[in-house]
């Protein structure tokens, strides 16, 4: 390295001096809230576009104000703090029917909407925000109030979410942003899976539920996702190749942190639902494990599908593990019993041959083994395949991690 | 243009550039709360353009040359302040970086070219961290694109004897 480039790399150290995020989020709010008042003016017009209303021809007057519905949600806004924001952050953990719902979904959702700029942090939020319906109809069901009404109402917004999400999706792809389209559908197809069955297991349980339709429906998005995501084809463009190597570090990951929730939720569990989610881990170890043994053999495309399992079941399990605990704090029912039907649910489907276990398998058939003992033969063959030096740690990693980390769990 | 897409260009613009804005402010000025307050007012400017419909060629200059003057005038101001009353050295807000790491790496580097010229700190900044060409960095200080390769030149020396690279 050259002199200059020392310089350089040892300056570049001060690139980490940044707004911090709470100093961040209140200019960004401030400077919208100027933008807002101090509205884009129209051309050839000296006034701002709230002063050409036909009702106020000089002057803005609060009606015209209030008339736009972005300054009807900074007002809201505004009104919510002075009150406090604590109404805010109460409605957080609303439901449906509950008196601050509203508030969670049309305010405190649109906010975050507002701040989410771009493509992909849309889609992501979208992705989050059904995984935050989903959480919502598990609360439901556990009081057995998950009703037609409820149910309906969170289908239509669940719905609404997904669609977004898939739009969004197709949009980074047709842009030829993989990372993003494969990390947002293999994200929301697991805690579509994982929630399905939760909810099936809840719906059964808990007396009062009449959640049938809103299950089937998730599970008709799940495949969905998962028919977007096998179809969905990659080049072999520099970007592509970029692209596919950043999905595969951010399932790396996202993998680091389900196995360290899998760890810390051991003595929470019974063991046998820990052992489980340990398979479970072990597979989406596997099919990340697949992914590099793919990109490096150059073969993109089952690179690509292989990184999306890895995802989904990581997602997947996380999704389980939350519910887990969760439950067990919620209601008296034993998680285990929970836990284990969700996997024999999970099992049944896999085996009978309708059509979610047809894209299931069009998915994964290129890459990502299913079963356990598959797990261990893919991985030897991995290490014995590497050569590239810096892909090959990865790999001797993944393999060290599938022996010990899915029982101990990673030191993070 | 309507409210919207001039809403959206803003916000995306302090996405992309809030923090290399707020870097060079902190250098400027010293002081955490300061910048903060200079990068929101450096950003409100912008916003005035913006409102008009305004093309903007190369925002990225254009924010670092509101900020320039900005601080020209913040010195101004200064200068009319006794000693006493002189801003002291910020310290980096606790939330800005949990890791303590890369903390002491940074906090190193600025303690280095402390005692550096504003001039020097300057290029340096701009050329070796925020990636400004010469010719882009002498738009922003309003200089002539020599008069900032022989700058930069004689800073980078001076760095690198200090560091002894």
């Amino acid at each position: 390295m050259n002199k200059d480039d020392k310089t350089t790399e040892y300056l570049k150290k001060l690139k980490d001096i940044k707004l911090s995020e709470s100093s961040r989020v209140r200019i960004q709010n401030n400077l919208l809230e100027y933008a807002r008042f101090h509205g884009v003016r129209v051309a050839g017009d000296s006034r701002s576009i709230e002063q050409v209303s036909p009702l106020s021809t000089r002057r803005t007057s609060l009606f015209t104000v209030f008339k736009q519905p972005k300054v009807m949600t900074a007002a809201i806004i505004a009104i919510m703090l002075i009150a406090g924001g604590g109404t805010s952050y109460a409605a957080e953990g609303a439901v449906p029917g509950d008196f601050l719902y509203p508030i969670k979904v049309e305010v405190n959702e649109s906010v975050k909407s507002a701040l989410a700029i771009g493509n992909e942090a849309e889609a992501r939020l979208q992705a989050r925000l059904a995984e935050e319906r989903l959480e919502e109809a598990e609360k439901l069901a556990t009081r057995g109030e998950l009703t037609a009404d409820a149910s309906a109402d969170i289908n239509t917004r669940l719905k609404a979410h997904a669609d977004e999400a898939e739009e969004r999706s197709a949009k980074a792809e047709a842009n030829g942003d993989y990372e993003s389209s494969a990390t947002v559908r293999a994200s929301l197809e697991g805690s579509f899976r994982a929630y399905a069955d939760i909810l099936t297991d809840l719906n059964a349980r808990v007396s009062g539920n009449d959640g049938a339709t809103l299950i089937a429906n998730v599970r008709t998005y799940a495949d969905a996702a998962a028919t977007a995501q096998a179809t969905a084809t990659v080049g072999v463009s520099a970007d592509a190749r970029a692209d596919i190597e950043s999905t595969i570090k951010r399932a790396d990951t996202l993998l680091a942190n389900v196995e360290a929730k899998v760890a810390r939720a051991e003595n929470e569990v019974s063991a046998e639902a820990y052992a489980r989610a340990e398979v479970k881990l072990a597979e989406a170890v596997s099919a990340q494990a697949e992914a590099k043994a793919s990109f490096r053999s150059e073969m993109y495309q089952a690179a690509y599908t292989s990184v999306q399992a890895a995802i989904r079941i990581a997602n997947e399990v996380s999704a389980m593990i939350d519910s887990m605990l969760r439950l067990q704090v919620d209601v008296d029912v034993r998680t285990d019993t929970v836990i284990n039907s969700v996997l024999n649910v999970r099992t049944e489907t896999e085996i009978h041959g309708d059509a979610e276990t047809d894209t299931r398998t069009e998915t994964r058939s290129d890459a990502a083994p299913d079963t356990e003992s598959e797990t261990d033969s893919s991985v030897d063959v991995e290490v014995d395949a590497s050569a590239d030096t810096r892909l090959d740690t990865d790999v001797v990693d993944v393999e060290a991690e599938t022996d010990t980390s899915v029982r101990g769990g990673l030191n993070l | 243009m309507n409210q919207d897409t001039q809403e959206k260009v803003f916000v995306e613009s302090f996405s992309e550039y809030g923090d290399a804005i707020f870097r060079f402010c902190r250098l400027k000025v010293s002081n955490i709360e300061l910048a903060e307050d200079m990068t929101q007012e450096v950003f409100t400017r912008y916003w005035q353009y913006l409102r008009d419909g305004k093309e903007m060629t190369n925002t990225r200059s254009f924010l670092y040359t509101i900020a320039n003057n900005l601080a020209k005038d913040w010195y101004k101001k200064k200068k009319a302040v006794s000693l006493d009353d002189r801003v002291d050295s910020g310290h980096l807000p606790s939330d800005t970086c949990a890791n303590p790491e890369i903390m002491a790496s940074y906090q190193e580097v600025l303690d280095a070219i402390e005692d550096m010229e504003l001039k020097d700190k300057e290029v340096l900044l701009l050329k070796h961290v925020e990636g400004l060409e010469p010719k882009d960095i002498a738009e922003v200080l309003e200089e002539t694109a020599n008069t900032i390769s022989v700058r930069l030149n004689r800073a980078t020396k001076r760095l690198q004897q200090k560091l002894h690279i």
